[in-house]
């Protein structure tokens, strides 16, 4: 990282003039870059099934049963 | 106070054909046990790309796992989606569980079956192989 600092700061114009030029071939890609990442994230998330590991287990204390808590 | 008998009717092919050791019950229930909770969307996906999504009975089902088992040890293994593996073990439980339907309509108790067994996973998940 240093280098590319002392570097850019030796030659004004040239980073510039680099940086620009990234920056357009940047913006020409997001449309279908953004397009299929949106697509690829949906099917991941859509499908992902996993069991979300508990560290231990946990029996809470008993109540009393009533009738409509049978019929629920 | 209200009253409702037990029906066991159902039962009676289980006495028949007597418990086996195996996972299912003869009238083909198993129970299920895994210490954590199973994660999977609630709506069928626009693009099921693995088929996990079906409809059986009017309702939506998610196959979401396959679960292989050693009888010969009594050691079971869940795949869980496709990254997980569980391993867990065939337990007989201490006091049978009975399994009860309280039918809202008929206002009628059925004993559908009584289960012997789980299976159990209190494992953290392993990653695939």
């Amino acid at each position: 990282a240093n280098k590319r600092q002392k570097t850019s700061k030796g030659s004004n114009s040239n980073p510039i003039e680099f940086f620009k030029s990234q920056y357009g071939t940047m913006q020409k890609k997001p449309d279908n870059q953004s397009v299929e990442e949106a697509n690829a994230d949906n099917t991941s998330e859509n499908v992902r099934i996993w069991v979300q590991y508990n560290e231990g287990f946990s029996n809470a204390v008993r109540k009393n049963v009533t009738w409509s808590s049978l019929w629920q | 106070m209200p009253a409702v008998t037990i029906s066991v009717s159902k039962l009676q092919n289980l006495f028949q054909e007597g418990d086996g050791t195996t996972i299912a019950t003869p009238l083909g229930n198993t129970l299920l046990e895994i210490q954590g909770d199973l994660q999977f969307p609630s709506e069928p996906p626009s693009n099921d790309e693995d088929e996990r999504f079906s409809e059986y009975e009017e309702e939506n089902v998610v196959r979401f796992g396959v679960l292989s088992f050693d009888s010969e040890y009594k050691k079971a293994t869940l795949y869980v989606g496709e990254k997980q593996r569980l391993l867990g073990s065939v337990v007989k439980l201490e006091t049978p569980l009975g399994l009860l339907k309280f039918d809202h309509e008929t206002n009628r108790v059925e004993l559908e079956d009584v289960i012997n067994y789980k299976v159990i996973f209190k494992e953290r998940p392993l990653p695939i192989m």
